[in-house]
């Protein structure tokens, strides 16, 4: 049995499998580990391991999400997983956040915040721009009417809702439905 | 649909959400280390809005589907 403890291993191994990630430059969902065997990954006898201590951790990191997939040959890292890694690492050189004073508390974000990549917010500024130009026409209440629920239709339709995705609840809205 | 949420930033190694901080108005910068008050474990703060961003997609797609359903099931009350 190794003589580090639990988490010392746990460390070790999300460390690992983070530095193996991004030595080839991809995202965490493109690579799979193996841990069935001792000789599937040199790092365990390299870091005076056994199997039963890598499935060990192992499983702890699956409980706590570090790492998902199938035990013990088709393992990936999460995000969380791959977040403690990089903490790891940085905290050999880098000093935190700490001031002659203490204050204990919650973190706020106080900037804007970008979630996701690729969203579809110009979608959404594109119909905004087109409903309000709608309302403003030259045109009979009915005929700006009949103009929106033809919008509306070619939203609903299947092969175009999948391109509008999430943002469609919001498109809907603009339209009045 | 819920309009909002709130999400809690928590420490990688013990998911605490509590930090020790220089004050409390301290605004955290990318490349920061934060020290959690319970474990004592440094976390890298950009790691740390990776994984809430994570979550707040993945609530946001939640969300956008259960509006979709609803919206649906309207459409085909109002064209049956």
């Amino acid at each position: 049995m190794s003589k580090l403890n639990r988490d010392e291993i746990i460390n070790l191994l999300l460390v690992h499998m983070n530095s193996e990630i991004e030595s080839q430059g991809v995202p965490i969902k493109n690579v799979v580990f193996n841990f069935t065997t001792e000789e599937s990954e040199s790092f365990i006898a390299d870091n005076g391991l056994s199997l039963e201590d890598i499935h060990k951790a192992i499983n702890i990191c699956i409980s706590r999400g570090y790492i998902s997939g199938h035990k013990y040959n088709w393992l990936s890292l999460t995000t969380e997983g791959q977040g403690r890694a990089i903490s790891i690492e940085q905290a050999e050189f880098k000093k935190p956040v700490l001031g002659s004073t203490v204050h204990i508390g919650t973190l706020n974000n106080h900037g804007a915040t970008q979630i996701g990549d690729g969203n579809t917010f110009n979608f959404e500024a594109v119909f905004n721009e087109i409903v309000n130009r709608l309302d403003s026409a030259e045109a009979s209440v009915e005929e700006i009417k009949e103009a929106k629920s033809l919008l509306g239709k070619f939203i609903e339709h299947p092969v175009t809702n999948t391109v509008f995705g999430a943002s469609l609840g919001i498109l809907f809205k603009q339209l009045g439905m | 649909m819920e309009e909002m949420t709130t999400l809690e930033l928590r420490c990688l190694f013990c998911k605490s959400t509590e930090f020790i901080l220089p004050d409390e108005d301290y605004i955290l910068e990318s490349g920061d280390q934060v020290v959690c008050a319970n474990c004592g474990n440094s976390n890298d703060y950009d790691s740390l809005m990776r994984v809430a961003n994570e979550k707040a997609e993945k609530w946001i797609e939640e969300q956008a589907k259960k509006e979709f359903e609803k919206i649906s099931k309207q459409f085909e009350r109002m064209f049956k």
